[in-house]
This record gives C-alpha cells, structure tokens and sequence, in this order.
C-alpha cells in the first residue's frame, strides 16, 4: 500500500507494529522480508518514487579533512536509495574483515562471518544474485576462460563478485524493481514524502514511543511502532539519533559521544601499472555476471599487519586518459555528476580505441580497494545549518591513517612480487605510494559512495553506538539498519552486507515481538 | 661502442642468452653483451627506456657505478633469467622510478646506461 503524505491531513496519526526509516537497500529488504506476515509494516521515504531535487537537498553538508565527494551527491533520497547509483558489485566480507586484529585499533566485530552465512545466502536472492557462491573454482565451472594469474596461492587469492541486476546503473535499481511488490503489499504501508525529523523517547530513554515526519508540503505527522528500525544510510541514520536530542541531550545511543565516529569509506585508488610480458588470455576481469580482484591470504596479512583489500585491473590504454572519480564527481546534482563520469570515461575509451599496438596494451592500471581503518576523527556531526523542515544538516570530517597508506602500499608490493616471481610481468608504483615515510593522499583518493560506521556495532557501550543485534545500546525498541553497523568496513562494496546484516535484523525484531 | 653492434647483439641474442657470442670492451672490462640486456624488461620498454632506469639505478645505488662492479655482480654462472626470478623469490629487489624490478635487472639497465646512449 502506498500513500503519498503530502495528501494527508496535517497532523495525521499513523500507528503500526514496526516502523522502518528508509526505503533503501536496507529498508526495502526488511520490508520484504514481512511480507504476507500479520503484522502491520510502516514504511516511511523521504522522497518518491523518482529524483526531486528538493528532497535530495535535505543531504546537503560541509565536508572538511580528505576531501570527499559532496554529500548531496553522494547518496540518494527516493525510493530504492543510494541504489538509484549502485554499480551492483556483490561479494561477502571475509573471515578476517569480522576479526579482532591487534594492529588495527578498534577493529573486531561482536559477531563473525560463520553467524551471516546464512543471512549472506538470503541476501544474495533479494539480490537477485546467482548461488550464494564466490569461490573462483565454482565460476571456473560456470564460465568459460576464467583463468586465474598463476600466482603463489600461499600469497595471493582471486577474489569473486557477483554483480546485481538490481543495480541502478542500468536505471533500474531496488526502487524499480521492488517498488510494485511493496505497493501491492497489504501489510507494508509505505508512505513517500514523509521525512523524519524527530525520534521520541520515553522519559527514562529506555524506549522510543513515537518518530515526528515533515514533508515540504508543509505537513506533519507522528508514528507510533512498537519497533522502530533506522534505514536511512550511515550519515542520515547518524544525523536523526544526534538531532533527536529532547529527552537525551547529545542525541539518542550518544551518552559517550560515539554516534557518528568511526566514519568509514573504501579506499578506491589508482596504484599501481602492471605490464604483461606476453598476453594473458582470460576472461576472469572483465565485467560481466561476476568480476574478480587479487586479494591477499589472511596469514600474510596478519604476518605484514596490513589492512584487507584487493587490486582490481582496468587496461592501461584507458586508465591513462580517464580522470579520478573524485575529480569529476564534484557536481552537488548527483545526476549531473554521474554525467561527468561518465563523459569522462567514454572519452577515455575513445583515446583508448586509438592505441593498437606495443607494450601498453599488455599493461593494466590497478584500482586498489581497501577498508579503511576505523578511526574514531573520522565523523559525522551536526552543524548549525538547517534543511528546510528545520533539522541540523549533517557534516563530515573524514579522516584517513598511516595504516591505511601503509597497507595500500604494501599490497601493491606483494603483489608485484608474486607477479616478479611468476615471471608474469613487472609492476610501477604509482608516485605517492613509492616512499614508505610518505603518508600524503593522492588527488585521485576515492571513496566508493560507501558510508559505513557511524553507528558501530560493538560490546563496550563507549566504543559502539549499537549491540550485536543492531539495538541501540539502552533503548529497547531503537535499531539500526545498514552499513553505519559495521565495526570495520571490510575490503569488498558493502551492499551484499547490508541486506544481510539487515536481513539478521529482521529476524531479531520477529522473534522478539513473538516473545512479546 | 656503436648503436650498429649493439642492436646486432640485441637481434641475435633473445634465443641464446647463456651463450655469448660477442663481447663489449670497456676500458680494460671485457664482458658479455648480454650481461646489459634485460630479456624480460625488453619485452615492455625500448632501449631508452632501459638506459633511463639504469641510470636512476646508479643514481640510487652509486657504489654500483662502476662497469667492472656491475659486470662482477651479474657475472655469477647463473643464467640471468633465472637470477632475476631467484631475486624475486629472495626478496632481493630494488624500487627504481616506481619499478618493482629484480637486483639482476636493474644492475642490467645500470650496464646498459652505460653504453652509448641511442638516439631517437
């Protein structure tokens, strides 16, 4: 069922048994996920069903430290989400991502790969994905010519990742495809236009009663859940607990100041060149229904104390002439800088097409992707600036570490060692990553859009902003959806993570209102 | 040393690299053309761009600036290819210009800078 709340009568009362913020990744998947049930489902969106650039003006932020794409642009407020713009790359987190790893500080989940598996396997369907299986032997099986550099196995592994159909780079996205399957869902009340400016607790703040929701067309109204789950995307999710500050002053689950910390984004960076002796016949990276990166084995990591990430190889016919993301993606208009993007890589290709022969077309450009180390500057606050329902707009400092630079060049050494030993080809570092005391950031230092952290899972209330289950530390029916959850960011996109992780949370909050 | 027999050497020596069939003088150093020809790196870079790594190399490592010290260092039974490989697996490499390369080649780039440089 869909209403639209910019047509309801002011000060409507809207009452279910669980309400979700958001109808993105997250949200969307939940809702799904109670389908058919007998419970009755509120789903709130700021947004509608397409882009309305008023709406998506509600995300607007100052961005201070590394610089980072603008906030408007990089995250998406209609139905579906930051979806609308996802490329669709799907792959699990590993073992290690979910470790406690002594040489990166505030790192260990409370739960750990084996718990999500089944979850994992639940979110590669509402994905739309093939069988819950990334390993490069399966797709050996499946596909023809996926040949693997004969690398040591000791050292270097392929990783695989299957890509979406509902990506939103095609202009589909979830939005598009789960849109008539929430509509026509007796028990999922969706209602677009409809964002929250307000969550509000009991005054004990061990409960949330009621969450507030304006619209620009001047309406208010309150919804009463017994359960209400936050979907919003990292910044919004950690921008409504801070704002929501009547009953708890530093904001909602921030009584030690945590909400919003621990900002995390994947390190997408042009490294380093690989150039080939002879031609390696494969078809393993190229983008097709599954696409691979070389990734670095668990032991050498915890041996060289390095962060987890992948190279990934675009030809270096290409690279050379395309620009980094961070440059043409500046636009405040996320459509008009997915446009420059692309502009930019279709000219690349033209440049491209004109080189036919010597060295360079044996020769790749690595894109290494790399969690970032979770660091408790990294953040996201609330300034003084207000959107126009009146709600703080959110800021963000993103900060980066040594370790971060360190691990970054150092995979690409050991992968230009393997590549050495193999006799395969040589590989250049690329300027900034040839010094080990240079700890400055490239132009090119990239994000992948992926916003993680702000509301970390974890044990030690002064250190998470949520339990193991995704509750609010002290606030009983309070949860969070998504990748603001997430202890560490993992190597690989987080989406596959978010459904499932969502997914787990689904689950969590049936059985508990079985209980009840 | 003329371009003439260095590009003869360099036509003649990719299918006999153990066996030398010609040898440079320099000052009182007589060696193994080959010694200053890097098989795998000719493979990606031309001539030029061999002698400007070798000489980056000699500029990071001078007390490897002397052809006799070179030709000492490369000159140890072992085929060159299979040095160079050894190195990788020995961690013995050298970061030159960005270049993960092996110690083997690299000194074999240094060797090549120091023959007359070609022109373009």
């Amino acid at each position: 069922m869909h209403i639209d709340a910019r047509n309801l009568p002011n000060n409507s009362f809207i009452e279910g048994d669980v309400c979700i913020v958001g109808a993105g990744a997250a949200g969307i998947s939940i809702a799904l996920d109670w389908l058919k049930t007998n419970h009755k489902v509120i789903l709130l969106e700021s947004g509608g069903f397409e882009y309305d650039d008023k709406v998506q003006d509600m995300y607007k932020g100052k961005s201070t430290g590394q610089k980072y794409y603008p906030l408007k642009s990089s995250r998406l407020s209609y139905f579906g989400g930051t979806t609308g713009h996802w490329a669709g790359m799907c792959a699990p987190f590993d073992e290690i991502d979910f470790m406690k790893r002594d040489w990166v500080p505030n790192s260990g989940w409370p739960i750990t790969r084996e718990d999500l598996d089944p979850f994992y396997a639940r979110a590669n369907e509402k994905l739309k994905l093939g069988p819950y299986r990334y390993d490069l032997e399966f797709w050996q099986k499946e596909m023809p010519d996926m040949n693997p550099f004969p690398l040591d196995e000791n050292v270097v592994w392929h990783k695989m990742w299957q890509l979406s159909p509902t990506s939103g780079m095609d202009g589909v996205g979830f939005g598009k495809v789960y849109k008539d399957d929430i509509v026509k869902a007796k028990n999922i009340h969706l209602y677009t236009y409809s964002t929250v400016v307000d969550v509000r607790a009991n005054e004990s703040v061990s409960a949330i009663q009621e969450v507030v929701v304006k619209n620009l067309a001047g309406k208010t109204h309150t919804v009463k859940a017994k359960y209400f789950l936050l979907a919003g995307g990292a910044i919004q999710n950690a921008r409504i607990l801070l704002v929501s500050n009547t009953q708890a002053k530093k904001g909602l689950g921030n009584d030690h100041d945590v909400v919003g910390r621990y900002f995390m984004e994947h390190l997408e960076i042009e490294t380093s060149e690989l150039w080939l002796f002879k031609p390696f016949q494969s078809k393993l990276f190229r983008w097709d229904k599954v696409w691979c990166e070389l990734a670095i084995k668990k032991e050498r990591q915890i041996e060289e104390k390095i962060l987890n990430g992948t190279l990934g190889p675009n030809e270096l016919t290409w690279a050379k002439h395309s620009k980094p993301r961070m440059e043409t993606w500046q636009d405040e208009d996320p459509r008009k800088s997915q446009v420059e993007m692309f502009k930019n890589w279709d000219a690349a290709g033209v440049e491209a097409d004109k080189i036919k022969e010597g060295s360079i077309t044996r020769a790749y450009e690595f894109q290494t992707r790399i969690e970032q180390a979770p660091n408790p500057d990294s953040r996201v606050s609330i300034g003084e600036e207000k959107d126009a329902l009146g709600v703080p707009l959110a800021n963000l400092h993103w900060a980066l570490t040594d370790l971060d630079k360190r691990s970054i060049r150092r995979i690409n050494e050991i992968v230009g060692l393997e590549m050495g030993k193999a006799g395969l080809g040589r590989m250049r570092l690329k300027g900034e990553f040839r010094d080990r005391n240079d700890m400055s950031w490239p132009k090119g230092t990239n994000g992948g859009w992926h916003h993680m952290g702000t509301t970390r899972m974890g044990t030690d209330v002064k250190k998470s902003a949520v339990d193991s289950n995704c509750q609010v530390h002290g606030v009983n029916n309070l949860y969070v959806a998504g990748s603001g959850c997430y202890t560490t960011s993992g190597a690989p996109n987080p989406t596959l993570t978010i459904v499932a992780l969502s997914l787990r949370l689904s689950d969590y909050v049936k059985e508990k209102m079985e209980k009840a | 040393m003329k371009r003439r027999n260095f590009l003869l050497i360099g036509a003649a020596g990719v299918a006999a690299v153990s066996i030398p069939t010609y040898s440079y003088y320099f000052g009182d150093v007589t060696y193994d053309p080959l010694l200053a020809q890097p098989s795998s790196l000719s493979l990606i870079w031309d001539m030029h761009e061999i002698q400007a790594i070798g000489k980056k190399y000699i500029q990071q490592t001078p007390e490897e600036r002397r052809v006799r010290t070179l030709v000492n260092l490369l000159s140890d039974g072992s085929t060159l290819q299979n040095k160079s490989i050894e190195d990788f697996k020995s961690g013995r490499t050298v970061l030159v210009d960005g270049w993960i390369l092996s110690e083997t080649e690299a000194r074999q780039c240094a060797l090549s800078s120091t023959i007359e440089p070609l022109t373009k």
